[in-house]
């Protein structure tokens, strides 16, 4: 056991180091930066040596006044510019003190409609009702509308036909951020807000009869008006009605030396729209599947974090073997009994019994307990033990409550590889060339794990079809943009027919986030060469 | 505490070598903390690299008086706090814990290289309450007191101790069982 104060000593013993050449790299960005700015900043920021080393009251009521001169002198200059125009932001700030109705659309820069919202405030201004319609979300969950309404969420999935309730805080804190993030009332004072502190250079172009007021905010890095967490800076430009001074239109770029354009907020309207858009449970049809979030998985009542992750998995493991479906979807995060039907029946078999529950404990998932097993499957006529990973965490709704989130045949850690300090381009031939060493080899655990397969037998049955006899060579690593992964080349050698020749064939390797980033081989194998897939 | 004033003037006039210095002085030790508080060295490495780009354009607000070291560290906190926000936005819809991801790639080459026992500590670290990391990360790592932290927090310094005493028992119990293994 480690001593409390050991902690602090753990602290200072795990080492860092930097890779030299990112290192400069990094640096010229950051002097980039610092050359901008001197660029543009006025000699009056600059501390002066004087000022430092008089230190008097005296001096110091002196400087004091010379400063409030000039500041006074300089907000002059900078008030007066920014009044150049017959436009001031201030026009937009009083015209949204009357919004009541806000209902928008979000467009990607390939054009497609990605987004809706409608959000309705109260008297005082607080946000009362968020509708958001989400179309053709990320992963392939298809459309998904949530509306938030006195505290409770209900999201419903089009595509997994099912509707939930959230009745907790972190959802309201979810729908919350949205809508503030969104909303042009808020980002219009945002912005306002952000120009008096120096952080945003706006520019106001005015439209000549009756065109629309053009406001660019541009940001410094790490700053912005809508969330966009993953880059250095924006531009948003603000379309302004001339008449109404209400935002139209919100256009956000990637900043730089060629701005990219990233998607618009368009379709701004503030009009009152039919009450009727929150009430989705007369939206939703009658076979929709209705789930309560709050209840799944099991009360912890007075058992410990690891028996009731234990328990939980005892009892999903009962529930398999006696195929009763609905009851798995309640412990694993509250899946559908037609999801489970699915991912159990159809792709991992049907248990016949358990085997052994090892003991659980923590694991790198964050917040989640692991609890390993051993079970035996039974698939297409065979009986195979498989050694299974539960990691069980609180109910987020309900946090009295536990449930599973996700299971594995294999640890993170034996899953394909890790990045280490390599590059994308060397980790992934890494990735390929333990592959294909494997499956030389004929060690179909590895192939598995280098495949994040649950199951040796599934893949030794495809695999072991493939003769693969010696690597010849393994070629340049290429990005694929239709697949997100990394292409690799490879020519081997093969024995088929008792006739030794060489083909030409590729991998895709990619890391994957619910195996801790490992990278593991995705796809590929087709003769078509990593050109043709792209 | 000199070098670092002198290095804050130079840099407050525009000085390259002085940002180079303070560059070069503090980036592991920020690197280190933002992989602590976000175990997860791609946002780490954006982290540091925006609070770095951020202060060489700020040498205006940059208070010579001011601690440098706690002023970077207080950065990254904020930065990884942000980050951690507009995240939650973008699994507004993330019910499907079980569905298949696979994330966007990687940066062809990573900035920073941790060692197995830094690997050991992070993972730790992310599985306590945010904010008892917070509290553990910026008074051990960024050698805030509890009061400074306190403020940062915007609750009581008995508070932030509690969450230190509770955070360290957390941890200790999970680099125990990891250690053990």
């Amino acid at each position: 056991m480690k001593p409390a104060d050991n902690i602090k000593k753990f602290f200072k013993n795990a080492a860092i180091d930097t890779n030299p050449k990112m290192d400069k790299k990094i640096f010229d960005a950051v002097l980039i930066a610092q050359e901008k700015t001197i660029d543009t900043q006025s000699a009056k920021f600059k501390p002066s040596v004087w000022r430092i080393i008089m230190k008097s009251p005296i001096t110091k009521l002196a400087a004091a006044a010379v400063i409030v001169i000039a500041v006074t002198f300089g907000l002059h200059i900078i008030f007066s510019k920014s009044v150049t125009p017959a436009y001031a932001i201030e026009q937009t700030l009083q015209a949204n003190e009357d919004i009541k109705y806000l209902h928008f659309k979000r467009y990607e820069s390939n054009g497609s409609f990605s987004e809706e919202a409608w959000i309705q405030y109260d008297q005082n201004d607080n946000i009362q009702k968020i509708r958001v319609d989400m179309y053709n979300w990320s992963d392939g969950q298809g459309d998904i509308v949530d509306v938030w309404n006195e505290g409770k969420t209900l999201v419903w999935s089009k595509k997994r036909g099912r509707l939930d309730l959230f009745d907790c805080n972190d959802w309201t804190a979810k729908m919350m951020r949205f809508a503030e993030g969104h909303d042009p009332k808020r980002a219009v004072d945002h912005l306002y807000k952000m120009q008096q502190e120096g952080k945003v250079k706006i520019e106001i172009k005015e439209g000549s009869n009756g065109e629309p007021i053009r406001m660019t905010g541009q940001y410094l890095p790490g700053t912005y008006l809508i969330g966009r967490p993953d880059f250095p800076a924006y531009n948003d430009v603000l379309v302004i009605n001339p008449e109404t001074k209400l935002v139209t239109q919100i256009e956000v770029y990637k900043a730089g030396e060629d701005p990219t354009y990233v998607c618009v907020y368009k379709d701004y309207d503030y009009q009152p729209f039919d009450p009727n858009i929150f009430d989705i449970e007369k939206q939703v049809p009658g076979n929709v599947e209705r789930f309560d979030d709050s209840t799944f998985g099991l009360e912890q009542g007075n058992l410990t974090d690891n028996e009731i992750a234990v328990k939980v998995v005892r009892e999903y493991l009962d529930a398999w073997i006696n195929k009763d479906y609905a009851k798995t979807g309640n412990f694993y995060s509250g899946m559908s009994s037609a999801e489970m039907q699915k991912r159990l029946s159809e792709k991992l078999g049907n248990l016949v019994r358990i085997v052994s529950i090892g003991e659980s404990g923590p694991c790198s998932r964050p917040n989640s307990i692991r609890v390993p097993c051993v079970i035996e499957v039974e698939k297409d006529s065979s009986i195979e033990q498989q050694e299974r990973r539960f990691f069980v965490s609180r109910n987020t709704c309900s946090a009295d409550r536990w449930v599973i989130t996700s299971d594995s045949r294999w640890d993170s850690e034996e899953i394909g590889l890790a990045q280490g300090g390599l590059t994308v381009n060397e980790i992934a031939v890494k990735v390929v060339r333990e592959f294909l060493e494997a499956l030389i080899a004929k060690d179909y655990v590895r192939v598995a794990q280098m495949l994040g397969d649950d199951s040796v037998a599934n893949v030794e049955r495809g695999w072991s079809k493939l003769n693969y006899t010696q690597i010849i060579s393994i070629g340049e690593p290429n990005s694929n943009n239709a697949t997100k992964s990394i292409c690799v080349p490879y020519t081997v050698e093969i024995e088929e027919n008792g006739e030794i020749k060489q083909i030409d064939r590729h991998f895709f390797v990619n890391h994957v986030y619910r195996y801790n980033d490992r990278w593991i081989v995705v796809g590929g194998f087709a003769a078509n060469g990593c050109g043709g897939c792209q | 505490m000199i070098e670092d004033k002198l290095l804050i003037w130079k840099f407050k006039c525009g000085n390259k070598d002085a940002l180079r210095r303070i560059y070069e002085k503090y980036k592991n030790e920020l690197l280190k903390l933002a992989v602590v508080l976000v175990n997860d060295v791609n946002a780490a490495e954006d982290t540091v690299q925006d609070v770095f780009v951020n202060f060489a354009q700020s040498a205006a607000e940059v208070r010579i008086s001011g601690n440098l070291k706690k002023y970077l560290a207080v950065c990254v906190a904020n930065r990884i706090r942000n980050r951690k926000r507009d995240q939650q936005r973008h699994q507004l819809s993330g019910i499907d814990e079980a569905t298949d991801v696979s994330c966007d790639l990687r940066r062809p080459e990573q900035w920073a290289i941790l060692s197995e026992q830094l690997k050991l500590l992070s993972n730790a670290m992310a599985q306590i309450p945010d904010e008892q990391r917070e509290v553990i990360a910026l008074y051990m790592q960024g050698n805030l007191t509890f009061r400074q932290i306190a403020g940062i927090q915007n609750v009581s310094v008995n508070t932030i101790q509690g969450r230190y005493r509770y955070g360290l028992d957390k941890l200790r119990s999970l680099l125990d069982s990891e250690v053990e293994k």
